[in-house]
């Protein structure tokens, strides 16, 4: 656990001495929030559903950007041999840069709070909607981060670790769209593949708690999209260190 | 070279093993997360957090539900998901969620079956023949609008004998109003005995001499509001008549009058009695009959409360309750007043045309105290002390939280009704329902056309106009009660009364005074009580001869249980309005029976669907500008201002968070900067 935390601070501090973070996370607040904040006005509800509708596609072009350096520069580099010496298990270099993403992003989150504050002085927010909103923005981010360092650590490109990021997560989020099913019902696919193909997307249970209710199933898909990633990536590492 | 094989050797073996534990961990993870998925899905738990728990089924379906004794099988007629139109296909899910919400809550009595008509013509075939058809709904995609026939129907089968059929639930993504659908059916086909209603009626009876109106109008009973079969499945409804100087039975625990008039005093004593033994009484009331018919001619007759030869009111009888009934029309200029439709000749073709009519309207659940500067700024009231009153004493449209749930439906002529002040001691009660501030009390003039006799509809509207905004001008702002609710410790009208005698009864009353010989008591060794009137089954209209009953020991203060209910208006459950008889263009009383059942319900006590009609939501709108700011700002440049602050918060929160992140950036580069020229200046660099 230790090992994972320091591991963990490490690389948020680099992020903080990284001028490709703060482009990232200033201009993702910029297209985030200009997005969002026709929200704000006269009589019409106060909540965050805009905000939180189009995240998924924001998230999509922004955060495989995030992820693509976190493997692929420490190859590029060299930096990786040198990781791999340090007295930590693969598990938990991989739960520490996880953790790191996952962190800076909420710092880069607690940034659009201002929104919601706004809102609710205009209007009556529900809290309870909104935080459990943020809760699954982190959990929609976790399955994203997980993908993306997945493919970072397959690569030491990082245009080519992001490139199919993106294509891997637009596929998952894609199939939650009901036209795009819509779509491959008119080709005769069985309904329970169709069924199946939503349900492996991020967006449908990402969308289902931000309308305000924290299922199971949604939980348990999160937990389990990421779990399942980042055993890849730590399978690939380890591979990696076995080739030598 | 020698060393080497067994080197390649060793990796390759090394290698292989990777391979294989990859292999069997993959597959074992791709088991174990399988599993726990089918599981998940199996057994799932939910938090709602919603403030406004819009997600949770209310306390009223769990006891519905909790109450289900045999297997309720719900049988759905549902088109297959990927048919929706993008449109319909949320509120598709929300349904799905909310039966699978029944099910669970229902721990195994309620199944869930769902059917595809549209794939299987069997099922089509049983789908019609219970009634469910597809309903056509539109589809856009792209620019291209395209039509569907979309399947949502639900049948309810209970215990092997008793089944509903629901032919189509429309589409939206709030649960609350498919619980607010589903769970009456649940109770109405699970429920084993109806509450026993007693309805007294009398017809709306509108004016026919007009010469403009040369046929006369047939008059309007209730006769197709207590045949709905919504009604007849929770309630079971008996006429009473009390012609023949009968008390009410006893048995019955809820009585209800249509618009009730040319009442004797031996009927006011029979409906006191009936209050005071702890009965429910629903008073739906009306000062005016107003004709209506095809031509639209709207002249008025009065109606009368009181029988001739009737030395009581019945005003002040329900004064003597708590409830003041004014014998006035309550007209309400609001903007959510309903519109009169009328042909019009224009150009030599036929229009449509229409005007507000403010004699036609819904109590507005809108919160005029919070509202007291608009209707201000609208009265052209600068003080702020006046402001300040005005939101003293104004009150919501709608004040109750039961009320706020009940569909609200539009009145019809409607009289008022208020509570008296100050109430009679051990008496409570509530205004559930109120006019906004800008109605008024008055007596009907002989026609209430708001285009006079149609040749110049336009110049008779604003005639009509005119005379209700010079009344108003002269009238402060004022709410009048719509629906008023007591309930008790009334004490008897007739105490001290001398009670009216049955029609037949000779001899004098005190002769019969039930104090000295108390009938329906048990003598010590005498004969059985005499029962009082006819037992119920056998008719209560069909009494026996009058006076061969006497009256019973007056009752003088009301037993637990009695309630009070008068609504100022009868006309929106009327058989003309409910059917819409009078096509597109005549007014219809859409939510009439909704509200109706809602308010038996309240009456019969049916706490079950009180949670259920009751589940508020929380007003969300945001206020850009205060609402002292409203009185303050000149009404053409309000939307300017409006605009004006809009967009300062908008740029204020689009711009403000990233240009902190990049000043932090900047700051954290400069300090690290300045530490390293330190660091390289304290090496000697």
């Amino acid at each position: 656990m230790r090992e994972t935390w320091i591991v963990t601070s490490r690389e948020l501090r680099s992020y903080f001495t990284s001028p490709i973070a703060y482009v990232f996370g200033a201009l993702f607040l910029f297209v985030q929030l200009a997005r969002s904040v026709p929200a704000i006005g006269h009589d019409q509800p106060a909540d965050m559903s805009v905000f939180f509708g189009g995240l998924p596609i924001v998230f999509l072009l922004f955060l495989p950007v995030l992820t693509m350096r976190l493997w692929a520069e420490e190859r590029k580099l060299g930096t990786i041999e040198l990781l791999m010496t340090f007295p930590v298990t693969i598990r938990q270099l991989v739960a520490g840069k996880f953790l790191a993403a996952l962190a800076f992003l909420a710092i880069v989150l607690l940034l659009t709070l201002g929104l919601p504050w706004t809102l609710d002085g205009l209007g009556r927010l529900d809290w309870g909607v909104t935080l459990g909103a943020y809760a699954a923005t982190l959990l929609m981010a976790g399955a994203y981060v997980a993908v993306g360092m997945f493919f970072s650590s397959l690569t030491r490109d990082q245009i080519v670790a992001a490139l199919l990021s993106i294509v891997v997560l637009g596929i998952l989020l894609f199939l939650g769209f009901p036209e795009f099913l819509a779509l491959l019902s008119r080709f005769g696919l069985p309904e329970w593949l169709i069924e199946l193909c939503g349900a492996l997307s991020p967006s449908r249970y990402f969308l289902s708690i931000t309308r305000g209710v924290l299922d199971s199933r949604d939980l348990i898909y999160f937990g389990a999209f990421c779990g399942l990633f980042l055993y890849f990536n730590a399978l690939v590492l380890r591979g990696r260190r076995l080739r030598g | 070279m020698n060393g080497q094989a067994p080197h390649s050797a060793a990796s390759a073996s090394r290698e292989a093993g990777f391979v294989l534990g990859l292999v069997i961990h993959v597959a074992l993870l791709v088991v174990i997360l399988g599993m726990v998925l089918f599981l998940a899905s199996r057994w799932r738990a939910r938090v709602d957090l919603t403030a406004d728990r819009v997600y949770t089924l209310t306390d009223s379906t769990k006891k519905v539900l909790d109450r289900i004794e045999q297997r309720l099988l719900v049988e759905a007629y549902f088109s297959a998901d990927e048919e929706l139109t993008a449109a319909t296909r949320e509120g598709r899910r929300t349904l799905r969620n909310v039966l699978d919400e029944y099910a669970q809550q229902s721990r195994g009595r309620i199944a869930v079956q769902y059917f595809d008509p549209g794939s299987d013509t069997a099922v089509r075939k049983r789908a019609e023949r219970l009634g469910i058809q597809a309903q056509r709904v539109q589809d856009l995609q792209g620019t291209t609008l395209s039509t569907k026939d979309i399947w949502q129907g639900l049948r309810f089968r209970y215990g092997g004998q008793k089944q509903k059929v629901q032919a189509f639930l429309g589409f939206d993504d709030r649960p609350a109003l498919y619980e607010a659908l589903l769970t009456p059916i649940l109770k109405a086909v699970t429920v084993t005995e109806r509450p026993r209603i007693g309805v007294m009626q009398w017809a709306c009876e509108p004016p026919s001499t007009s010469d403009r109106f040369p046929r006369p109008e047939a008059p309007k009973g209730f006769s197709r509001l207590l045949s709905i079969e919504d009604l007849g499945d929770r309630y079971e409804f008996v006429n009473v008549d009390l012609q023949k100087g009968q008390l009410v039975p006893d048995e019955l625990r809820t009585l209800i009058l249509l618009r009730p008039r040319n009442l004797d005093d031996r009927q006011k004593y029979a409906l006191d009695q009936f209050l005071m033994g702890g009965g429910r009484l629903a008073i739906f009331a009306d000062t005016d009959d107003v004709s209506l018919g095809q031509a639209r001619v709207l002249d008025v007759r009065r109606v009368g409360y009181d029988a001739l030869g009737s030395t009581l009111r019945f005003v002040d009888q329900l004064a003597h309750y708590g409830a003041v009934l004014h014998e006035k029309a309550l007209v309400d200029a609001t903007t959510g007043a309903l519109r009169f439709s009328f042909a019009m000749n224009v150009a030599g073709q036929t229009a449509i045309g229409g005007v507000p009519y403010p004699y036609w309207f819904p109590p507005q659940d809108i919160d005029w105290s919070a509202r007291a500067a608009d209707v201000a700024r609208i009265r052209g009231v600068t003080d702020q002390a006046v402001v300040e009153t005005y939101r003293r004493v104004f009150r919501p449209g709608i004040d109750h939280e039961a009320a706020r749930g009940f569909a609200t439906p539009v009145f019809f002529w409607p009289c008022a009704v208020d509570l008296a002040e100050p109430l009679p001691a051990g008496v409570g009660g509530n205004v559930l329902m109120r006019s906004s501030p800008f109605s008024i009390l008055e007596r009907l003039p002989q026609s209430v056309s708001p285009i006079g006799d149609g040749s110049d509809p336009t110049a008779a509207n604003q005639a009509f106009n005119a005379r209700i905004a010079e009344v108003m001008a002269h009238e402060p702002p004022q709410q009048h009660g719509l629906l008023v609710a007591l309930d008790g410790a009334f004490k008897s009208y007739f105490d001290g009364r001398p009670i009216p005698p049955r029609p037949d009864v000779k001899q004098p009353v005190q002769a019969k005074d039930p104090l000295e010989e108390p009938i329906g008591e048990p003598k010590e060794g005498g004969d059985a009580p005499t029962p009082l009137g006819p037992p119920i089954e056998q008719g209560v209209n069909e009494a026996g001869p009058a006076g061969k009953d006497a009256d019973p020991a007056l009752r003088t203060s009301a037993g637990t249980g009695a309630q009070l209910l008068i609504v100022a208006d009868s006309d929106f459950v009327r058989d003309d309005l409910i059917a819409g008889e009078y096509g597109q263009v005549g007014p219809v009383s859409q939510l009439g029976p909704s509200f109706f059942l809602s308010l038996l319900d309240w009456l019969a006590q049916d706490r079950d669907l009180f949670g259920l009609t009751g589940k508020k939501f929380t007003d969300r709108r945001q206020k850009v500008l205060e609402e002292g700011e409203l009185t303050r700002i000149a009404p053409e440049r309000l939307q300017e201002e409006v605009e004006r602050r809009q967009g300062s918060l908008r740029w204020r929160n689009a711009v403000i968070p990233p240009l902190l992140f990049v000043a932090f950036g900047v700051a954290s580069f400069l300090w690290r900067r300045s530490r390293k020229k330190q660091f390289l200046h304290g090496v000697g660099g």
